[in-house]
């Protein structure tokens, strides 16, 4: 998919931080990566390795040292014009984003977006009402609310909302479930599920929780000092635990169990994703071994 | 427990927010509970269930509406105790960039047991002690803001350290850190526990770090919901869903094997347990 119609191109991308100065950082390092429509890839690497670095090339927020970096088409080249049209494209949910909310209720913050781009107030009510929807927000309940009267996962999927107002093509997500509880971090997990099957919404998560990207994600983007250490479908990336443990990652607690009973013997895959999926195919496994493991096949 | 006394003791608590204005929030109610010695709590609910307001009530930073809470013999609501309080039961915050004061690691270390008034050298010998306690002796110039987000709470942990407390409470201390900050802060409070014998109460969205505790207490709407070893409230997944919470992946795992006829044996939580059930129980037959 990525192959025939990519939606995020880096080539060669370089930055470096405070260059010139004794400060001087290199953040990234010839990083070449490209983005399909439609694609979820997970960016993950240990603190420092980058990760915040690139995603905020994908909407202008920072612009590359060397290298380039295409949205869309459009060649990010630092004019007034492009930026703002890669940042109507390309929809930047940053960490703890409920922070941000500033409005009096609900209804206004997420118009912000929608009215600074000098839409009708009719089509800039529809957004909002829609993009409260998108989020599992009913606009007519939460839309007249203080945004600071709601749990923090209902603040988080208003501060998305925002986000999703703008209709961008790309959505780039930082931590989106950090400190949420398992059921709100089910929540927005299903939402992003959802959104990208109904609007082929391209996505990157940005994330520490392999758990996250396990579920969510075809592809992993492991960075590390800069450069990218791994570029794997996510079933063929957890396969390489040990890889994954050098700089720092994790794999799936599933993942886990399924390489310690391999390295003990049993012969199962290892690219399994979900505990369902991990489920069948230890029981298959064992049934395999053809020996008397449980109650009904004694 | 080996040591049957409580260290702290929560009775009937209730906190109230704003009480007698429009705003009133009833965050908790009637909880009682008791910390032992030594004793590794997680301290696990929703967003909203509870969990920081019941924790900020056990060094005084909140004080009950209603009920008591007893530190070490000592009331919260007596004001000549707070000091005392404070040093003897320690907090590590969620945000390790705003928890440090000062620009160089022993200095920021040192911070608290100056205001305690204490010599130079006793200051200095603590400091030592603290940061080779959390792994940061080697770090002890350093400038703070340099450090790994592990590496500043650690910081933090000995700052606590160095006032000799008898429980250290992290209020969601792992949650803004990657997999490798959350291991060593998570493998630091263990260590506490088992060389120094300081009590942990770990407040965490993460059901898999609640598996590693002593013990586990679910908050829902300001109340206890479950309190137990982790073996037994991860054997709840119909009520831990029902308090927004869930069981760690591997006890899933456990249980969807055993839905599917696998005979194993005692619930599983790590990894390593659960495979080497799976294993045993192939060689078993073989």
């Amino acid at each position: 998919m990525s192959a025939t119609d990519p939606v995020v191109v880096c080539q060669g991308l370089t930055h470096v931080y405070l260059r010139g100065t004794p400060f001087e950082a290199v953040a990234l390092r010839g990083v070449d990566l490209v983005v399909g429509r439609g694609e979820c890839v997970g960016v993950a690497g240990p603190t420092g390795s980058g990760k915040s670095t690139l995603v905020q090339h994908f909407n202008g927020l920072l612009r590359p040292t060397e290298g380039s970096v295409w949205v869309d088409g459009v060649r990010m080249d630092g004019r007034g014009e492009t930026v703002r049209e890669i940042r109507r494209r390309v929809g930047m949910v940053f960490q703890y984003p409920e922070h941000q909310l500033f409005e009096e209720t609900v209804f206004e913050d997420v118009a912000f977006g929608p009215r600074n781009l000098g839409l009708d107030p009719e089509e800039v009510g529809e957004r909002v009402r829609e993009s409260l929807r998108w989020v599992g927000l009913d606009p007519d309940r939460f839309g007249p609310r203080s945004p600071f009267s709601l749990s923090g996962g209902e603040m988080r999927r208003v501060a998305i909302a925002g986000v999703l107002a703008m209709r961008p093509r790309v959505l780039v997500l930082d931590e989106p479930t950090a400190g949420l509880d398992p059921r709100g971090r089910q929540e927005i997990l299903e939402h992003v599920r959802e959104w990208r099957r109904q609007q082929g919404l391209t996505v990157v998560l940005v994330s520490h929780s392999m758990d996250d990207v396990a579920r969510l994600c075809d592809r992993v983007v492991v960075l590390h000092r800069g450069q990218v250490f791994l570029d794997a479908p996510t079933r063929e990336a957890f396969a390489q635990a040990d890889r994954l443990r050098s700089v720092g990652l994790d794999v799936p607690r599933v993942t886990d169990v399924l390489l310690r009973l391999r390295a003990g013997g049993l012969p199962v895959r290892t690219d399994c994703l979900t505990v369902e999926e991990a489920c069948e195919e230890i029981v298959r496994a064992l049934r395999a071994g053809g020996s008397a493991w449980s109650s009904s096949e004694a | 427990m080996s040591e049957p006394t409580a260290l702290i003791e929560v009775a009937h608590l209730t906190h109230v927010y704003h009480a007698g204005t429009p705003h009133e929030v009833r965050a908790v109610y009637d909880v009682s509970l008791t910390i032992r010695p030594a004793e590794f709590v997680a301290l696990v609910g929703g967003n909203g269930s509870g969990k920081s307001t019941l924790a900020k009530h056990l060094n005084a930073l909140l004080l009950p509406t209603e009920g008591r809470v007893v530190v070490d013999g000592l009331d919260t609501r007596d004001p000549h105790a707070l000091w005392e309080i404070r040093r003897r039961v320690g907090m590590v915050f969620q945000n390790p960039d705003n928890q440090i004061v000062a620009t160089v690691v022993e200095e920021d270390v040192a911070f608290g047991p100056e205001n305690l008034g204490l010599p130079p050298e006793e200051i200095a010998r603590r400091v030592e002690e603290a940061l080779r306690a959390v792994g940061m002796l080697e770090y002890r110039s350093r400038e703070p803001h340099l450090l790994s987000g592990g590496q500043k709470q650690r910081v933090a942990i000995a700052g606590v350290l160095a006032m000799r407390p008898r429980c250290i409470v992290f209020d969601e201390a792992t949650t803004m850190l990657d997999p490798e900050g959350r291991r060593e802060v998570l493998d630091t409070a263990h260590q506490l526990r088992d060389r120094e014998g300081i009590a942990v109460v770990h407040i965490t969205h993460s059901m898999e770090e609640a598996a590693e505790a002593d013990r586990v207490v679910a908050l829902h709407a300001g109340r206890v919901v479950l309190d137990g070893p982790p073996r037994e409230v991860f054997r709840e997944a119909r009520r831990l869903r029902e308090v927004n919470l869930d069981l760690p992946e591997v006890a899933r795992l456990h249980a969807c094997l055993v839905r599917r006829g696998v005979q194993l044996e005692t619930q599983a939580l790590h990894p390593g347990e659960l495979a080497d059930q799976i294993l045993r129980l192939r060689r078993a037959v073989v």
